[in-house]
């Protein structure tokens, strides 16, 4: 399938101007993190609190003393991201604040591997905030370093060409969906008719929300900056990142069922994967279309 | 903490005087908060100098608009059809034209064959949507044009009023001059009446066409044969310029046996007896000789007055010049085609022809028009039956039926782009001087004297004519109107190509192709063939547009741009700029824009490090 461009109605709130994150912020050219944030922050409004644990969008908001979301951000450590935003919510609680939105956003490594645990934890208490992952495949703010997120043989600083990542990517949808929280969706700013629906959904919904954002990183997936959109946009045309929602756990719809493009061209444009031969590419392929065919039988199914 | 303070000097301190926060490096012992709090945001932070290249909106050229010969703004009128508005659209169409419901039938889309969707699945239907609006009620009367100028009192004559002629009249009229044209037909049109069968270009339509022609002032006096009865050193006498339009239909002769047969008939004369409603005697079995539009033109007429027709061509199907869609209604319309043949002589029994022997040919080496030459076959000579013959061989220029003066002739030979020859006051266009024979290229011929004429006759316009060429193809009469004041006209304005484009966002969608009715009994009526869009079939054409090189507003860029620096120039702007001081320079914006409405450009770093917002 071919994306058709936006509708009014989301140009109206993703493209509005002098809104979202001010400019001036610390992200590198074209980063994907920054983009998906800034639509996201359109998308659900200014009434919301964010928690960010290090990553590199701690650094990309800005230097002591500027901040560029223009809404209350809270810095953690690490592991802590899920716990802080619990707390945060259960002081607006107290506080009889009902309406503000608490965002925990933390890229793949807290959520992937570091503060897994914790995430588990809030999920199983059904914690009531918006859990966002943004996922650039590695540890991208301390030098790529390899995740749980980072695709089998993909190049990172840890997992060089002559000893490449064994383990294929973590598969954290089923582990949340296995939490029974009440939502759950993939996004891609790519695509942002879904992207916008997938968040405005997400904000109404009580309860542990956990969205899965793909954030293409130029320096650290080793591509031109200006190919950020393009590279998300063929990861979810070549089936790589499948843009899906499920809910209670349960019920799973897939939100877009791409007329696939080659794999290829997804890989191509990343140098991160220009060590791949043919039996690579294949090999990379089975994985994709196995996992593709797991998720279309469980949206047939429905349950 | 210096290079914060340098950086949030008046806002940063703004926070600090209104709020209770100080600068850090100011705060006492006990004034330091229990946690860090940011008090400003990162909008000063001079980010903008990393980039090495930067984005900028830049007007591309959609090449519909350089491939059209008249200078139609076509992506304009097409894009606002898409956006709902079909009565600006059909203003646009008005700019530059005085035939839309003509051309929208008639007209051998050049723009269509440019249009970078044949790379996708298919031209955009230009035409259709053109006729679509010239068939509105906006072009009922003449005010769809309201006069540019005051009126100038220069008078000018025009000789021939096929659409050439009724061009330029129409571009001066508008100008401001008194135009009076000199036809020599008892009816006004040219080739759209005498040559064009009604089938394809129905009367009805064009006298409305012409009458609002005539309804801005312009006197068309027929029965007027210049040279004959009105000398053309004559006319430069008692007009301030004379506009020759008068075409190119003299008959090129067959020279076979045979040829002086009162059944055999020229197209042109076929043609222009049918449209004036006495439709020759054919008898039963009629031959057409050629392999042209007006061969084509002339095998359907004749068919439609109920006789057999045979085309007989002397190369094959692929070679013909006539359009691939007219002949393939006329073979559905039963006609039938004598390939690789050339005609020896007409056999004539007691005064009535009875047939035409010819010869077979078969194809040799590419000749110097690129199509394979035919190479008669000896001894295979054969006859076909004919009770008639339409020669349709071609139609030539005859300067010497306008004008015996040597001088006149010489000046009429050399003309430059706009039509002005080296004698004063004296003009030409149209198919008279040569090139393309279409009814757009005579409009634009038209147009572009009524130019040369208006700077003749006033002299005032700062601007050399050649800067009113939009992309190196025909001349707009808009932009020249407003002295050049046109998005299209900007110099050195780039023609978009299709590898320009981002396809991601252009999924394949069917082009909408008109209903036609093809005749395959004779039935005498001459009725059109082809009917038009449909409102919503128009719409839904004009969907297809990609509006090559001019932003739509479509939001993407707004979207995607990771700094938001993307913004409109004001908030009542529709117009878009890139925020400078905030733009990386990543280029999304540039890649993602499905219609190549920006450019990347280098940052030179000596003069611009940081270019001010208003660029
Ligand atoms: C059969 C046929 C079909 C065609 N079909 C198409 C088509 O589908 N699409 C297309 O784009 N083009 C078509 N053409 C070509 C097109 O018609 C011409 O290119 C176009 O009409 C030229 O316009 P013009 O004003 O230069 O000349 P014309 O249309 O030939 O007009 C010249 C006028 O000048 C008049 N005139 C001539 N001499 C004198 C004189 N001495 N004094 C006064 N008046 C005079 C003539 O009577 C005529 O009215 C066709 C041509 C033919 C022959
Ligand atoms: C406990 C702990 N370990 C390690 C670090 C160093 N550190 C800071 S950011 C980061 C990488 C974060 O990766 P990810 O969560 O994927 O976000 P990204 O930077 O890729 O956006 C690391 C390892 C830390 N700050 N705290
Ligand atoms: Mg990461």
């Amino acid at each position: 399938m071919i994306i058709r461009e936006p509708n009014k109605a989301t140009v109206n709130i993703l493209g509005k101007d002098h809104s979202g994150p001010s400019g001036g912020h610390l992200a590198c050219q074209g980063c994907g993190g920054a983009l998906s944030l800034r639509m996201a922050l359109k998308a659900i409004g200014n009434r919301c609190i964010f928690v960010i644990p290090a990553c590199c969008m701690a650094v990309i908001d800005g230097p002591f003393p500027v901040s560029s979301l223009g809404v209350p951000l809270m810095h953690i450590a690490f592991g802590a991201t899920a716990p802080t935003a619990t707390g945060i919510k259960a002081g607006l609680t107290t506080q009889g604040d009902n309406e503000t939105l608490v965002v925990a956003w933390a890229g793949d490594g807290a959520t992937f591997d570091i503060g897994l645990g914790a995430v588990s934890a809030a999920a199983d208490r059904n914690d009531d905030y918006l859990y966002v992952c943004y996922d650039n495949e590695a540890y991208m703010n301390t030098g790529i370093q390899q995740s749980g997120a980072t695709p089998k043989a993909a190049w990172t600083t840890t997992t060089p060409n002559k000893k490449p990542k064994t383990s294929i990517k973590k598969d954290i949808i089923s582990i949340m969906a296995a939490h029974r929280i009440p939502y759950i969706a993939t996004a891609s700013p790519s695509h942002p008719d879904d992207f916008l629906r997938k968040f405005q959904k997400a904000k109404e919904i009580k309860g542990f929300r956990f969205l899965h954002v793909f954030a293409p990183c130029p320096p650290g997936q080793r591509f031109e900056e200006k190919n950020t959109v393009k590279v998300a946009r063929n990861a979810v045309e070549s089936r790589v990142f499948p843009l899906l929602e499920i809910e209670n756990g349960e019920k799973l719809t897939l939100t877009d069922i791409p007329d696939p493009i080659p794999i290829k061209e997804y890989l191509e444009l990343q140098n991160r994967f220009a060590h791949f031969k043919n039996e690579d590419i294949e090999a990379f392929e089975k994985n994709i279309e196995k996992r593709w065919q797991e998720l279309s039988e469980w949206n047939r199914k429905q349950t | 903490m210096a290079i914060h303070k340098e950086i949030f000097s008046d806002e940063a301190l703004r926070h600090v005087r209104e709020g209770s926060a100080k600068p850090p490096g100011q705060l006492s012992a006990d004034e330091i908060p229990p946690m860090a709090a940011s008090w400003a945001n990162t909008e000063k932070m001079p980010v903008g100098g990393w980039k090495e290249n930067r984005p900028r909106y830049l007007r591309g050229l959609s090449p519909c608009l350089a491939h059209c010969p008249v200078g139609n703004d076509v992506e304009g009128f097409v894009s606002t059809v898409r956006e709902g508005d079909v009565e600006s659209a059909a203003r646009l169409l008005a700019a530059e034209t005085p035939l839309p419901a003509t051309c929208g039938r008639v007209c051998y889309h050049p723009c269509e064959s440019g249009c970078n969707r044949v790379q996708l699945d298919g031209s955009v239907g230009i035409r259709a949507i053109e006729r679509y609006l010239g068939d509105l009620p906006y072009f009922d009367s003449a005010n769809i044009w309201s006069q540019a100028r005051p009126a100038t009192g220069k008078n000018i004559a025009i000789a021939g009023s096929g659409p050439g002629g009724l061009a330029s009249a129409w571009a001066l009229s508008l100008l401001g001059h008194k135009v009076e044209i000199f036809e020599r037909k008892p009816e006004p049109g040219g080739l759209l009446l005498y040559g064009i069968p009604a089938y394809r270009l129905p009367k009805d339509i064009l006298s409305k066409e012409i009458g609002r022609i005539k309804d801005m002032g312009v006197r068309i006096n027929c029965g007027v044969n210049v040279g004959e009865a009105k000398e053309l050193s004559k006319l430069l006498e008692s007009y301030d310029s004379v506009f020759v339009a008068t075409g190119a239909a003299k008959s090129r002769d067959i020279n076979i046996k045979g040829d002086n047969n009162k059944a055999v008939y020229s197209a042109i004369e076929y043609l222009s007896e049918a449209t004036s409603g006495n439709i020759p005697e054919t008898g039963r079995e009629c031959i057409i000789i050629g392999g042209g539009n007006s061969a084509v033109d002339a095998a359907r007429s004749a068919k439609r007055s109920g006789a057999n027709v045979t085309i007989v061509y002397r190369r094959t199907r692929a070679e013909m010049p006539a359009y691939e869609t007219e002949i393939d209604d006329a073979l559905k319309e039963g006609i039938q085609l004598e390939e690789l043949a050339i005609p020896l002589e007409l056999i004539v029994e007691n005064g009535s022809l009875t047939g035409m022997k010819c010869l077979k040919t078969k194809l040799g080496e590419p000749d110097d028009s690129g199509r394979r030459s035919p190479i008669p076959v000896p001894g295979s000579d054969f006859v076909i039956p004919a009770s008639s013959m339409i020669n349709a061989l071609g139609e030539i220029i005859d300067k010497e039926e306008l004008t015996k003066n040597s001088d006149f002739q010489n000046a009429l030979s050399e003309l430059n782009h706009w039509g002005s020859s080296n004698i004063q006051g004296l003009f030409a266009g149209g198919d008279f001087v040569g090139g393309d024979r279409t009814v757009a290229h005579a409009i634009g011929g038209g147009k572009r004297a009524a130019m040369a004429i208006d700077r003749f006759l006033l002299g005032k316009s700062a601007n050399p004519l050649e800067s009113y060429i939009v992309g190196g193809g025909p001349a707009s009469l808009a932009g020249y109107l407003k002295n050049g004041e046109s998005d299209v006209l900007a110099e050195g304005i780039k023609t978009i190509q299709y590898k320009d484009l981002n396809p991601a966002y252009f999924p394949n969608v069917e082009r909408e192709e008109l209903a036609k009715v093809l005749d395959q009994k004779p039935d005498n009526s001459f009725r059109e063939v082809e009917s038009g869009y449909t409102p919503e079939e128009a719409k839904a054409e004009a969907n297809r547009c990609f509006s090559c090189g001019r932003c739509t507003n479509c939001g993407l860029c707004q979207i995607f741009c990771p700094e938001g620096a993307a913004v409109h120039r004001d908030p009542q702007s529709k117009e878009l700029m890139i925020f400078d001081s905030h733009c990386k320079g990543c280029g999304i914006c540039v890649e993602e824009c499905p219609r190549c409405a920006l450019v990347m450009e280098p940052v030179n770093k000596e003069s611009d490090v940081v270019k001010t917002e208003t660029q």
